[in-house]
C-alpha cells in the first residue's frame, strides 16, 4: 500500500512540475503571421542579423523571466507545502536544468517551424493547434506516459516529444543509470540539430518565396 | 406576415449567404481543410485522454467506455450543428468591436438573421460535427440501442434542443457585448468551462455543480439527459424522470429568454453607440 | 410649400462615457451602480433639407458630424429632438428607412473583403430585393461612370484605396436610393480620384435628383459639388447657407508667401502685412475685402523682383479656418 501512495505522490509532483514548466515555456506561434500581415516582415529582412536568432533571443528573455518569476517560486512553494519530491540529488538537479534548456530549444524549434508556415498558409492557427495536440498528448503533459499503450510508447520514445518535458523532469525526480542519461541527452541534441537545420532551410525557402512573389 | 413569398425570399437570401461564405472559404482552400483537421484533432485529444485514463479505472460511476463516448457524441454533434447555423453568435463581439454591426443596421433585413449567417465557420463545424458523428456511430452500436422511428425522432428533437440551448447561451453573451467591450471571459465561464464538466456523467460531481448544470447553465440537457433517455444508467434515479424529455423545451425557453436580452441589448446599443 | 424632405429639430445626442473605478471593489461598484460622464456630441441642431438638394456638412474633428449622420441613417437613437427623413423616423422604422437611403462611410467598406467586387454587388441585389432589370441598368451605369470594369473581378482586399472607394460608392446606388449620406468619401484619395468622385456625385444628384448630405474635410469637395453648406462645431450649428453668402459674411484672412529675388528688409504694402520673414522669404497676410489677390501680386511685381509666389489657402479654406478657430474660442467660453 505504501508503495502505491508513493507512486501517486510522485505522479502528482511530476504533474505539477510539468504543468508549471509548460506554462513557463509557452511560445507565440503567430509572430511571423502578424509580421507578414502588417508588412513588417520587409523591415525584418533588412536587419543584418538572422531572424530566427532574433525571435529566439526575444523568447528566451521572456521565458527566463517567467521561469524566475512564476515557475521557480511555485516550485519552491510546492516543495515546502505540498511536499512534492525534491530533486533526488544536486547532480540530478544540474542535469535536469541542462536538459530543460535543450528541451526548450526543441520546443522553440518546432514553434519556429510552425510560425514559418505562415509564408504558405494565410492562418497558422490550424497548424499550431495540431502541433499543440501532439505535444500535449504525447509529451506526457495531459496524461502520464505510463498510461500509454506499449506500442505507442515504443514509437514516441524516439520522437522529440519526450525530450521536451518528460526527460528533464525524469532527471529531476530520480537517478538514472548513466546509459539512459547519455541516451537521453544524445536524443535531445540529435533532435535539436535536426529541427534547427530544418528551420534554417525553411527560412531560406520562405525568403526566396517572399522575394519572388513580393509577399 | 410570413407570407409564402416572404419565406421564399428569406430562403433565397440564406442560400446566397451560404454560397458567399463558402466562396470566401475556398479562397484559402488549404486553410479551410486544415481547420477541420485541427478542430477534429484538438477535440479528439480530450477524448483520447479520457480513453487512456479509463483503461486504468474501468468505468466512471457505472458508465463504461462506449457509454461515455455516446455521452460525448451529443456535445460534438450539437456544437457542430450550432456552429453550422449560428457562428455569428459565437463571434459577435468582433462584429461590435470592428463596427461591422453598424453596417447590418443599414440593411433592410432582420438583425439577428444577419448576425447568425455572418461568416459561418463551416470547416470548424465539420471538425466538431465529424468527431461527433464518428463517436455517435462508433458508440451507438455498442451501447445496445434498438432504433425505432420513435427513438430516431426523439434523438433529433434532443439534438435540436441541445443546439438551441447553446445558441441561447451564446445569444446571451452576444447581448452582453452591447454593454461590455470584452465578453471573452463570460463565454469562457458560461460555456467552455461548463462544457468541460459535461464530458462526464453529472452524477459524479458535487450537488452544487449538478444543480448549476441543470438549472443555471443547463448543459445536462445537452448531453446527460438525452443520453440517459437511451442508456438508462442507474444514476438517473436521483433526478426527476421528466428531465429525460425536457431538452427541446429547455432549449426553446432559454432561447426565448435570450431573445429578450438581445432586444434589450439592441436598444441599448442604439442609444449608446458603443 | 411642401414639407421638408429631411427635417432635424433640436437634435441632441449625449454619449455616456463610463468611468471605471479600479480594482475588484471598483468593478463591483460599477456593476451595481455604473457611473457615467455625459458628453454632448450633438447639442441642439436644427436644419431642413429639400428634396434634390446637395448639402455639404462640415466641421472640425469631433464636431459631431458622424454622430449626426448615424442618427439620420437610423443607427443611433437621438437623446432628444426629432428627425424625419421623407416622412419616416429613421430609428423607429429602420427597415423601411434604410431601403430608401444609401450610406457611404469612407473609413469602412461595406464590401466582402475576401471576394471579388461583383460578388458583393450580387449579394446586395438580394439583400435589397432589387429586381433584375433595375439591377442590370444601375450596375451598367455605375460601372461606366466610375470605371469599375478594370477591377470588378478583383478581391476587395487587393484593391487600392481609390478603387475600393469607387466600388463602395457604386454599391450605394444599386438599390435606387432617394437619399445618400456620405461620411468622408474622399478621404485618402489622390487628386484625380477625388475629381472623379465629385463629378460622379454631382451627376447623380442632377440626373436622378438624389438628395445628398456630404461630410468631408476637403473644402474643395464642397466648393465643387454643393451650393449649400452646414457647418457645425462642438455639436452646434454655426453656419447654414450658401457658399456665396459665407464669402460675403466672413472675409477670411489669407496668406501669400513670396520669395524675393534679392534682399529687402521692409516690404511696403497697403492693406496687407508681413507676419513673418526668413531672409528673402516673406509671409504676407491680407483680406479679400481689403485687397484683391491680383492687385496685391501686381503691386509686388511692380516694386520688387519676385523669385517665387505661393498662395497658401483658397478663400473658403481660410474662412472655414477662421470659423473653426472662433467657434472653438466661443464655446470654450461657454463651457
Ligand atoms: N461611441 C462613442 N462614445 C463616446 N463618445 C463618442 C462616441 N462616438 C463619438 N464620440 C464623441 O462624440 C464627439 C463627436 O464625434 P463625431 O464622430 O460625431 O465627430 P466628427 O464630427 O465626425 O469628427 P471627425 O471629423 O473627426 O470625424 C467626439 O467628441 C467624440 O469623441
Ligand atoms: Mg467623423
Amino acid at each position: 500500500m505504501r508503495g502505491i501512495v508513493k507512486v501517486v505522490e510522485k505522479a502528482t509532483g511530476f504533474f505539477n512540475n510539468l504543468l508549471g514548466l509548460s506554462n513557463a515555456f509557452w511560445l507565440d506561434d503567430f509572430i511571423m503571421m502578424r509580421k507578414i500581415r502588417s508588412g513588417d516582415i520587409a523591415t525584418e529582412l533588412l536587419k543584418p542579423v538572422s531572424f530566427g536568432g532574433l525571435v529566439l533571443a526575444e523568447n528566451a528573455g521572456t521565458i527566463a523571466f517567467r521561469l524566475l518569476a512564476n515557475f521557480l517560486p511555485a516550485l519552491l512553494v510546492s516543495l515546502l507545502y505540498i511536499r512534492i519530491l525534491p530533486p533526488s540529488s544536486a547532480l540530478n538537479l544540474l542535469l535536469a536544468v541542462a536538459s530543460a534548456g535543450l528541451g526548450f530549444l526543441i520546443l522553440f524549434g518546432i514553434s519556429y517551424l510552425v510560425s514559418l508556415a505562415s509564408f504558405w498558409v494565410v492562418n497558422v492557427w490550424s497548424i499550431s493547434t495540431i502541433k499543440n495536440v501532439f505535444i500535449n498528448v504525447f509529451s506526457g503533459l495531459l496524461i502520464p506516459m505510463w498510461f500509454m499503450p506499449e506500442p505507442v510508447l515504443r514509437v514516441i520514445r524516439w520522437t522529440p516529444l519526450v525530450s521536451i518535458y518528460h526527460f528533464p523532469i525524469s532527471l529531476y525526480l530520480g537517478a538514472f543509470e548513466s546509459a539512459v542519461v547519455w541516451r537521453g541527452f544524445g536524443l535531445q541534441l540529435f533532435w535539436a540539430l535536426i529541427i534547427f537545420s530544418a528551420g534554417a532551410g525553411l527560412w531560406r525557402k520562405a525568403v526566396k518565396r517572399l522575394v519572388v512573389q513580393g509577399g | 406576415m410570413a407570407s409564402l413569398d416572404g419565406i421564399k425570399d428569406r430562403l433565397t437570401l440564406l442560400a446566397r449567404y451560404v454560397r458567399l461564405t463558402m466562396k470566401s472559404w475556398f479562397q484559402y482552400r488549404l486553410d479551410a481543410v486544415l481547420r477541420s483537421g485541427a478542430v477534429f484533432l484538438r477535440e479528439s485529444a480530450g477524448i483520447i485522454v479520457i480513453y487512456l485514463s479509463l483503461r486504468r479505472f474501468g468505468d466512471i460511476n457505472g458508465w463504461n467506455m462506449a457509454e461515455l463516448l455516446f455521452l460525448f457524441s451529443f456535445i460534438f454533434l450539437s456544437y457542430g450543428l450550432f456552429i453550422l447555423l449560428f457562428t455569428g453568435l459565437r463571434d459577435f463581439e468582433q462584429l461590435i468591436q470592428t463596427g461591422q454591426f453598424d453596417r447590418f443596421l443599414l440593411r433592410p433585413r432582420n438583425l439577428l438573421g444577419q448576425v447568425i449567417v455572418w461568416d459561418a465557420d463551416y470547416f470548424a463545424a465539420i471538425g466538431q460535427g465529424g468527431l461527433g458523428l464518428v463517436l455517435f456511430i462508433g458508440s451507438a452500436a455498442r451501447v445496445g440501442i434498438d432504433w425505432s422511428i420513435g427513438k430516431t425522432l426523439a434523438c433529433a428533437c434532443f439534438l435540436a434542443g441541445a443546439v438551441l440551448i447553446q445558441a441561447a447561451i451564446f445569444l446571451l453573451t452576444a447581448s452582453a457585448s452591447f454593454f461590455f467591450v470584452k465578453t471573452g471571459n463570460l463565454r469562457e465561464i458560461l460555456y467552455y468551462n461548463a462544457r468541460k464538466f459535461a464530458g462526464y456523467p453529472i452524477s459524479i460531481f458535487p450537488k452544487l455543480i449538478q444543480a448549476v448544470m441543470i438549472y443555471v447553465v443547463p448543459f445536462a440537457f445537452i448531453n446527460y439527459f438525452p443520453s440517459q433517455y437511451f442508456l438508462g444508467r442507474p444514476d438517473m434515479a436521483q433526478y426527476w424522470r421528466g428531465f429525460l424529455y425536457l431538452s427541446p423545451l429547455v432549449g426553446l425557453g432559454l432561447f426565448g429568454l435570450a431573445l429578450l436580452a438581445w432586444r434589450h441589448g439592441i436598444n441599448n446599443y442604439a442609444s449608446t453607440g458603443t | 410649400m411642401p414639407m421638408a424632405f429631411i427635417k432635424v429639430e433640436n437634435l441632441r445626442k449625449d454619449y455616456r462615457i463610463s468611468r471605471r473605478s479600479r480594482g475588484f471593489l471598483g468593478l463591483l461598484a460599477n456593476l451595481v451602480a455604473p457611473r457615467y460622464t455625459v458628453k454632448p456630441a450633438v447639442d441642439g441642431i436644427d436644419f431642413s433639407i429639400d428634396k434634390g438638394e446637395m448639402v455639404g456638412f462640415i466641421g472640425p474633428n469631433g464636431a459631431g458630424k458622424s454622430t449626426t449622420v448615424k442618427i439620420l441613417s437610423g443607427i443611433l437613437h437621438p437623446t432628444s429632438g426629432s428627425v424625419t427623413v421623407d416622412g419616416l423616423v429613421p430609428y423607429r422604422e429602420r427597415k423601411r428607412h434604410v431601403q430608401r437611403i444609401g450610406v457611404v462611410l469612407g473609413q469602412k467598406s461595406q464590401l466582402w473583403w475576401d471576394l471579388p467586387v461583383y460578388e458583393s454587388y450580387d449579394m446586395l441585389r438580394y439583400i435589397y430585393k432589387i429586381d433584375k432589370a433595375r439591377y442590370r441598368a444601375n450596375l451598367a451605369m455605375v460601372q461606366e461612370l466610375l470605371g469599375l470594369a478594370e477591377f470588378f473581378e478583383q478581391p476587395v482586399r487587393q484593391l487600392s484605396l481609390g478603387q475600393r472607394m469607387k466600388a463602395d460608392l457604386g454599391a450605394a446606388f444599386l438599390h435606387d436610393p432617394d437619399i445618400l449620406f456620405l461620411d468622408e468619401p474622399t478621404i485618402g484619395l489622390d487628386v484625380v480620384a477625388k475629381e472623379n468622385v465629385r463629378n460622379f456625385l454631382v451627376q447623380m444628384n442632377r440626373e436622378r435628383g438624389i438628395t445628398m448630405l456630404f461630410t468631408t474635410h476637403d473644402m474643395q469637395d464642397i466648393e465643387k459639388t454643393c451650393r449649400r453648406m452646414i457647418i457645425i462645431d462642438h455639436g452646434r450649428k454655426v453656419y447654414d447657407g450658401s457658399i456665396r453668402d459665407i464669402r460675403a459674411m466672413y472675409s477670411g484672412e489669407r496668406e501669400l508667401v513670396v520669395e524675393l529675388a534679392e534682399e529687402c528688409l521692409n516690404l511696403e504694402l497697403e492693406h496687407a502685412r508681413v507676419v513673418h520673414q526668413d531672409g528673402r522669404v516673406k509671409r504676407i497676410k491680407f483680406r479679400n475685402a481689403d485687397i484683391a489677390v491680383q492687385d496685391l501680386i501686381g503691386h509686388l511685381n511692380r516694386h520688387y523682383a519676385i523669385a517665387d509666389l505661393e498662395l497658401r489657402d483658397t478663400e473658403i479654406e481660410s474662412i472655414i479656418r477662421e470659423i473653426y478657430r472662433d467657434g472653438a474660442v466661443h464655446s470654450a467660453g461657454v463651457r
